[in-house]
């Protein structure tokens, strides 16, 4: 499993994708942004590329090969995405700090807070669970995975910029006070390990079924 | 004592069938598996090592049951499926990670091998003929000591120079590492060249699977006019005809003494080509 995983990061997965969550965090300067979308660019830009370069490399022909579990293959996979996301979410963390140091706190839309990073995560969640297993069933289509993955971010994205931005209850929960912030950070915490597990753990089942 | 021995193996799909695949290789030898292209040679192979799931059947590997140890099986195979991998990454860059994999990984082998097959661990796959890359991919097997190859056609798309080459690889595998051979091709002259058993499969079936001699020893090739076709027309596998009369391919224990036709020895292209041709007689 550990070799797996250093197979992931070192040959399969470009380093450019290592260094992009610091490039785009920088999106956290626009002063008054949406700033939900910097988390999005994940979707657009590195996991298509990221698994067509699974079917350009034969990277499965090639984990075939290798004396590994097919639920090895499933698991380091997934830990993978979930290490670049982590990344986003670090560098993120880290200019969006610097953001509010510079502007102040206040946006139109969702602030850079606690609550903020708790939903960011919980968005890469809501991808995983749509995104992993509609791909492990074939090992092979990406595309209509990410589609679906990526619509249903863009309207979760929505839900909480617009909510914001329009209704003071929604304020008041997720621009509120630091321990409301700490509350909504806990339980999006909690979503997203719950999420990310189910979305492992169905991966791995319908991988089971799929001739490489 | 078998290095792979497989029973009834099985795998349907809406369009092909692999039907009661079982065959075996004594260790120490070298097994051609034959097949015209779409006869199931890379769905045995896949199914035998879980690349694809098998319906039935069993796989014994040195002994022991694919399903029960199915990683340490692994860890003494090398599979070679014929596709290059992570073409734009080095020698190098491939090899730091597929060590890791193999805990009998032996660093000394590998740089010897590199040099016996004049492999330069800085270039990039896809800076490596197709020969060389197969060469490349049988380093790797053999560095952590695999007991059995399994090559699914190493040799097609190669030169007859670099064909030989890989072909006396194989010989020298077998006679110093004492390691087993299967591999897969539709060029039945390598074949002929250096496989001690031969398995043919057909439409998904298989049709012999025995010593290369035996397989050979079983057949018999025939030509004769059109009037000689008519008495041993039912006892042929298949024939064609053409101005002259007909040529065909007859069992050994099917000849009879009392034919007056030509009879002389096929080779495992004729017995592959007139398997094939047998719609033809129907």
């Amino acid at each position: 499993m550990k070799n797996l995983i250093y197979k992931e990061l070192t040959l399969s997965i470009n380093k450019f994708f290592f260094f992009l969550p610091f490039v785009l965090a920088a999106l956290m300067f626009i002063p008054n942004w949406i700033f939900t979308l910097v988390f999005m660019y994940f979707f657009w830009i590195s996991v298509p590329q990221i698994f067509s370069a699974y079917l350009a490399n034969a990277d499965y022909q090639f984990s075939a090969s290798l004396p590994v579990r097919r639920i090895d293959i499933v698991r380091s996979k997934s830990y993978a995405l979930l290490i670049l996301e982590g990344l986003h979410i670090i560098s993120a963390v880290i200019f969006g700090l610097i953001h509010n140091v510079i502007y102040g706190s206040w946006n139109f839309f969702f602030d850079i807070n606690l609550a903020f990073f708790g939903v960011g995560m919980l968005m890469y969640a809501v991808f995983n669970i749509i995104f992993l297993p509609m791909y492990f069933k074939t090992a092979h289509f990406f595309g209509k995975a990410t589609l679906y993955g990526t619509i249903a971010t863009l309207i979760y994205g929505f839900i909480f910029e617009f909510g914001v931005a329009k209704y003071a209850f929604m304020r008041d929960i997720f621009e509120g006070n630091a321990v409301t912030q700490a509350i909504v950070f806990g339980i999006t915490l909690g979503l997203t390990v719950i999420l990310n597990f189910i979305a492992i753990k169905q991966s791995e089942k319908r991988f089971m079924c799929v001739d490489l | 004592m078998y290095s792979l021995d497989i029973k009834n193996l099985s795998k349907t799909y809406p369009s092909f069938k692999l039907d009661d695949v079982s065959f075996s290789i004594p260790q120490g030898y070298i097994m051609g598996f034959i097949g015209e292209n779409g006869a199931g040679k890379t769905t045995t192979i896949k199914s035998m090592l879980n690349v694809i799931k098998r319906d039935c059947g069993d796989i014994i590997i040195f002994g022991r049951h694919i399903d029960e140890d199915e990683l340490g099986i692994k860890s003494d195979i090398g599979y070679v499926s014929g596709e290059s991998y992570y073409p734009k990454k080095t020698i190098r860059e491939i090899t730091k990670v597929v060590k890791r994999f193999f805990a009998n990984w032996d660093d000394e082998l590998y740089q010897s091998l590199l040099k016996r097959f004049n492999l330069n661990d800085k270039k990039r796959i896809d800076e490596l003929s197709k020969g060389m890359q197969l060469k490349y991919l049988i380093t790797v097997a053999l560095s952590h000591h695999a007991k059995l190859l399994i090559l699914d056609e190493p040799t097609s798309g190669l030169d007859p120079v670099a064909r030989d080459d890989l072909l006396a690889v194989f010989q020298s595998i077998v006679e110093n590492e004492e390691a087993s051979i299967l591999f897969s091709t539709h060029i039945t002259s390598d074949v002929e060249k250096v496989a001690d058993y031969v398995t043919f499969i057909k439409q998904g079936k298989i049709v012999e699977s025995c010593s290369k001699d035996d397989l050979l020893d079983k057949y018999r090739l025939v030509n004769g006019t059109s009037d000689e076709l008519s008495s041993i027309k039912d006892r042929l596998i298949s024939y064609k005809t053409n101005v002259f009369g007909f040529n065909g391919l007859i069992k050994t224990e099917n000849v009879d003494d009392q034919d007056t036709v030509k009879v002389g020895q096929p080779g495992l292209d004729d017995i592959m080509i007139y398997y094939a041709n047998i719609e033809v007689k129907a």
